[in-house]
C-alpha cells in the first residue's frame, strides 16, 4: 500500500495547477458564470498544453481535480468534451473508434452522453426513446434531458429502446448508438438558468425520426443498459475528482481569506479551527476513497461498491465544504468567488447517479457481496 | 394561533398567490418592480409596523411575522425587503427630513437601499474613495443597489447617513441570493446627506429582530418543502412515487415536523431574554437543511431556476450571511445560557 502518487503524476499535478491558476482567473470564471457561455478557447488551450491526456486515466483524474479546484465550471468544461468516450472505447468497433473517437482525442470534435430523459434520470431502464429498425437504419424518436454539451457536441452516445419494454426486464431491449447532431430530425434546446456549473453547456435533445445508420450501433443490440452502467462505474470516479476539487478549492480559499483578509485572530478561534479540521478531514477521506476506487478501476478490476462510495461521499463533501466556506468567510465569500463554489458543488449530488442512487447501489452490492462470502 | 393571525396569514397568502407566485421567476431575473412595491404598500405590508404618521400600519409583532413568513414562502426577496423597511428603515428614518423619505418608500413611490456590507463590518469609506471627485464613495455589498437612496456609513465609519442615489453601478455579477433586490458594490453620492444616528443603532435594530429574521427563514423552509412535497407526490422513479420511498418520505416529513415546531415557537414568543435567538439559531440551520433536501428531491430539475426551488437554497445561504451573524449570534446565545461572557476562544 502506497499513499503517494508517482513522481510523474506529482509533476503533472503541478503543471495542471499552474495552468489552472494562470488561465482560470476570477474574471474569466465570473464572466462565463454570468453569461452561461462555454469557454471554447480554454478547451483548445488545455489540449495544446497537454493538460488533457487520455492515455493515462490517472492523469485525467488528477487533472479534473486540480482544474475544478480552481473553478468547477471551467474545469468541467475543458474536460467534458470527451464525456462518454469510454463507451466507444470499450464496446465500439475499430471503424467507430477511428471515425469518432480519434477526432475527439485530437480536439477536432466534441461529444456527449445522452441517457437521461424528461421522465427520468435515476431510473435509466424506464427510458422511452425508441429506435426502430428499418432496413439498414434505425429510426430514433424521443427526447433527452439535461444533456451536457447538448448544443455544442458533434455527436452523442445515446441510449434508446430497440425492443418493447417487458415490464419485468425493462433494462433489456436497450441499445446504444452514435448519433450525430447534424443528422436530420435532431435538434437541441439550450437549458438556461442553472444554479451552477454555468460555463458548461446543457440542453434538451429532441429526436424526430432521426435516421441512424446501422453501423452506428455500438456493440450488440440489447446490451445498451449494461454498457451505460459500465460507463457510470468509470465516470463516477471522475465525478468524485470534480467534487474533491471543489471541496479542496473551497478550503484553499477559506484559508487564504483567514490568513490574509480576515480580522486578526480569526484563525485562533476554536470554532473556526474545528470547522477547518472537519473540512480537511472529510476531503482527505473522500480523496482516499477515490484513489482506492481508481486503483481498482484502472487495473481493470472495477469495484462498484467503492466507486459509489467515493462518488457519493465526495459529492457530500463538496457540498459540506462549500457551505462551511461560506459560513467562515461571510460577506467576503458572498461577494467573491466562494459563492460560486457553493452553487457549483450541488450538481455533484445530482449528476451521474444522485446520492440516493449511490446508496441504493452500495446497499445492493453489500447484499450480493455478503451472499458470495458465505 | 388565534383567528386574527390565521386571517392575516390567509390574506397574505392570497395576496402572494395572486401577485407574486406568477412573477416569482421574473423577480429573480429582473428584480422587484415598482408595481409590486405599490401593491405591497397598498396592502400595508411595506410599513407593517411603522407609525401611522408615516403611512405605516402599526401592526403587532405576530402579525408582522406572519407577513414575513408568507411573503418569504413565495419570494424571500420580497420578505427581506419588507423586513428591511420595517425592522430597520422605519426605526432610523422616523425623524426630520428623513421622515418625508420614509413616507415615500413606504408608499412604494421611492426605494431605499442599504450599504449593508460596510454597516455590518463597521468600516466607513476607508474601503476606498473611488469617486475621486469627492462626491461618490464606493460602498460594498449594497442591498438593493438600484434604489433611489441609501442608508450608509459616513466617512468616520460610525455615523449612519441617508445618502442620495448611486452614481455608478459596479460591474455585472448576479448576487448569490435575494436577487429580487440584488447585492452589489456601488458608488454612492454622499453630498448633502441626512444624519440618521449611529452605526450601533442599526446593529441594535438587527439584534432586536431575531424572531423576525427567523420568520423569514420559516417562510423559506415552508416554501421549499411545499414544492418538494408536491413534487414527491407526482414524480415517479422505478414505478413508484417518490413519496413512497422511505428516505424521501422520512426526510421531508421530519423537516416539516421541525418547521411546525419552529412556527409555534415564533408566534408564541417575543424577542426578550434571548428567546428570539433560540428561534433564529434553530431556523438558520433548519433552512439550510430544508432547502438542500427540497432541491435534491427535484433531481436535475431542482438545479434549474424554472422550477423555483433552487432560489430557496441560494437565499437561505445569503440570508445566513447578511442577517445572521454566525459566531456573533452564537456567542450572544451562549451568553444568555451561561449568564456571563462565554464562547470567546
Ligand atoms: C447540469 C446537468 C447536467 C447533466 N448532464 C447529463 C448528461 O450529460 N447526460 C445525461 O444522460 N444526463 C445528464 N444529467 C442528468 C442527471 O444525470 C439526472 O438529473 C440525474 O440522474 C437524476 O435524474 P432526474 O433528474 O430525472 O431525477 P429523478 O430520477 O426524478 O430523481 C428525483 C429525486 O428522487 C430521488 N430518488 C429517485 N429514486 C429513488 C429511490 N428509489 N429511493 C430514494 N430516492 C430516489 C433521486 O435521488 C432524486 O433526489 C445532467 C443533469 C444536470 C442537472
Amino acid at each position: 500500500m502506497d499513499f503517494e502518487l508517482s513522481d510523474e503524476l506529482k509533476d503533472f499535478r503541478k503543471m495542471v495547477r499552474e495552468f489552472a491558476l494562470d488561465e482560470f482567473t476570477s474574471e474569466v470564471a465570473r464572466k462565463r458564470d454570468f453569461e452561461e457561455s462555454y469557454p471554447d478557447d480554454l478547451r483548445v488551450k488545455s489540449l495544446q498544453k497537454g493538460i488533457i491526456d487520455f492515455s493515462s486515466p490517472w492523469k485525467t483524474m488528477v487533472a479534473i481535480e486540480e482544474l475544478c479546484r480552481v473553478d468547477a465550471g471551467l474545469g468541467i468544461s475543458v474536460t467534458v468534451p470527451y464525456f462518454g468516450a469510454e463507451v466507444i472505447m470499450l464496446f465500439g468497433n475499430d471503424a467507430q473508434k477511428e471515425k469518432y473517437l480519434s477526432e475527439v482525442n485530437k480536439g477536432k470534435k466534441m461529444m456527449g452522453l445522452a441517457v437521461t430523459e424528461p421522465g427520468g434520470g435515476s431510473d435509466v431502464a424506464a427510458n422511452k426513446t425508441e429506435a426502430a429498425k428499418s432496413g439498414n437504419k434505425y429510426i430514433l424518436n424521443g427526447s433527452k434531458m439535461f444533456i451536457t454539451n447538448g448544443q455544442i457536441a458533434d455527436f452523442f452516445v445515446m441510449l434508446a429502446r430497440t425492443s418493447k419494454a417487458d415490464s419485468a426486464k425493462k433494462h433489456r431491449g436497450m441499445s446504444t448508438f452514435i448519433v450525430e447532431s447534424k443528422f436530420k430530425g435532431f435538434s437541441a434546446n439550450k437549458l438556461e438558468g442553472k444554479l451552477g456549473v454555468r460555463a458548461t453547456n446543457t440542453a434538451e435533445l429532441i429526436l424526430n425520426n432521426v435516421e441512424v445508420p446501422e453501423e452506428n450501433l455500438i456493440g450488440e443490440e440489447g446490451k445498451g443498459f449494461y454498457y451505460i452502467m459500465t460507463f457510470f462505474n468509470i465516470s463516477r470516479v471522475f465525478v468524485a475528482a470534480q467534487a474533491i476539487g471543489v471541496a479542496q478549492g473551497a478550503l484553499d480559499r477559506t484559508l487564504e481569506y483567514l490568513k490574509n483578509n480576515a480580522p486578526s485572530g480569526e484563525l485562533q478561534n476554536e470554532y473556526v479551527q474545528f470547522t477547518l479540521s472537519d473540512m480537511a478531514t472529510r476531503i482527505e477521506a473522500a480523496r482516499l476513497l477515490m484513489y482506492k476506487a481508481a486503483s481498482y478501476l484502472f487495473q481493470f478490476k472495477p469495484n462498484p461498491t467503492i466507486t459509489s462510495m467515493a462518488k457519493g461521499y465526495a459529492s457530500e463533501t463538496a457540498v459540506f465544504a462549500s457551505e462551511k466556506a461560506m459560513e467562515l468567510t461571510g460577506l467576503y465569500g458572498l461577494s467573491g468567488d466562494l459563492e460560486r463554489y457553493f452553487r457549483d458543488a450541488k450538481i455533484m449530488e445530482i449528476w451521474e447517479g444522485t446520492s440516493e442512487v449511490e446508496k441504493l447501489i452500495i446497499a445492493r452490492m453489500l447484499e450480493k457481496e455478503s451472499d458470495s462470502s458465505e | 394561533m388565534n383567528d386574527d393571525l390565521k386571517l392575516m396569514k390567509e390574506t397574505v397568502r392570497d395576496f402572494s398567490a395572486k401577485n407574486i407566485e406568477n412573477i416569482a421567476l421574473k423577480i429573480e431575473r429582473e428584480g422587484i418592480h415598482k408595481d409590486l412595491l405599490k401593491k405591497l404598500a397598498e396592502q400595508g405590508f411595506l410599513g407593517a409596523t411603522a407609525p401611522q404618521e408615516y403611512g405605516g400600519s402599526e401592526l403587532d409583532g405576530a402579525s408582522y411575522r406572519a407577513i414575513l413568513e408568507e411573503l418569504s414562502s413565495f419570494s424571500p426577496s420580497v420578505g427581506v425587503l419588507v423586513f428591511l423597511y420595517n425592522s430597520i428603515a422605519s426605526k432610523l428614518l422616523n425623524k426630520g427630513k428623513a421622515g418625508d423619505y420614509l413616507k415615500e418608500i413606504l408608499s412604494g413611490e421611492s426605494t431605499l437601499g442599504f450599504g449593508y456590507g460596510e454597516i455590518l463590518e463597521g468600516y466607513g469609506n476607508s474601503s476606498g474613495n473611488e469617486g475621486s471627485d469627492g462626491k461618490g464613495i464606493l460602498k460594498k455589498d449594497v442591498i438593493f443597489p438600484t434604489a433611489n437612496k441609501f442608508i450608509a456609513l459616513d466617512g468616520s465609519g460610525q455615523n449612519l447617513i441617508l445618502a442620495k442615489g448611486k452614481i455608478e453601478k459596479a460591474k455585472d455579477k448576479k448576487s448569490l441570493g435575494i436577487r429580487g433586490l440584488g447585492i452589489s458594490d456601488v458608488i454612492i453620492d454622499t453630498s448633502g446627506t441626512e444624519n440618521l444616528g449611529l452605526r450601533s443603532d442599526i446593529v441594535k435594530a438587527i439584534e432586536d429582530s431575531s424572531l423576525e429574521i427567523a420568520a423569514i427563514y420559516l417562510g423559506i423552509i415552508k416554501g421549499s418543502l411545499n414544492k418538494a412535497i408536491e413534487y414527491a407526490k407526482v414524480r415517479t422513479t422505478f414505478d413508484h412515487y417518490l413519496k413512497d420511498y422511505s428516505p424521501v418520505a422520512f426526510s421531508l416529513s421530519n423537516l416539516r415536523a421541525e418547521e411546525e415546531l419552529l412556527r409555534s415557537y415564533i408566534y408564541e414568543t417575543d424577542n426578550e431574554n434571548g428567546k428570539g435567538l433560540n428561534a433564529l439559531i434553530f431556523a438558520e440551520s433548519l433552512s439550510k437543511k430544508a432547502t438542500k433536501q427540497a432541491l435534491q428531491t427535484h433531481g436535475g430539475y431542482g438545479y434549474l431556476e424554472d422550477f423555483g426551488v433552487e432560489k430557496f437554497y441560494r437565499d437561505a445561504m445569503t440570508i445566513s450571511t447578511i442577517l445572521f451573524r454566525g459566531r456573533t449570534d452564537r456567542k450572544r446565545l451562549s451568553e444568555e445560557v451561561f449568564g456571563t461572557e462565554a464562547g470567546n476562544l
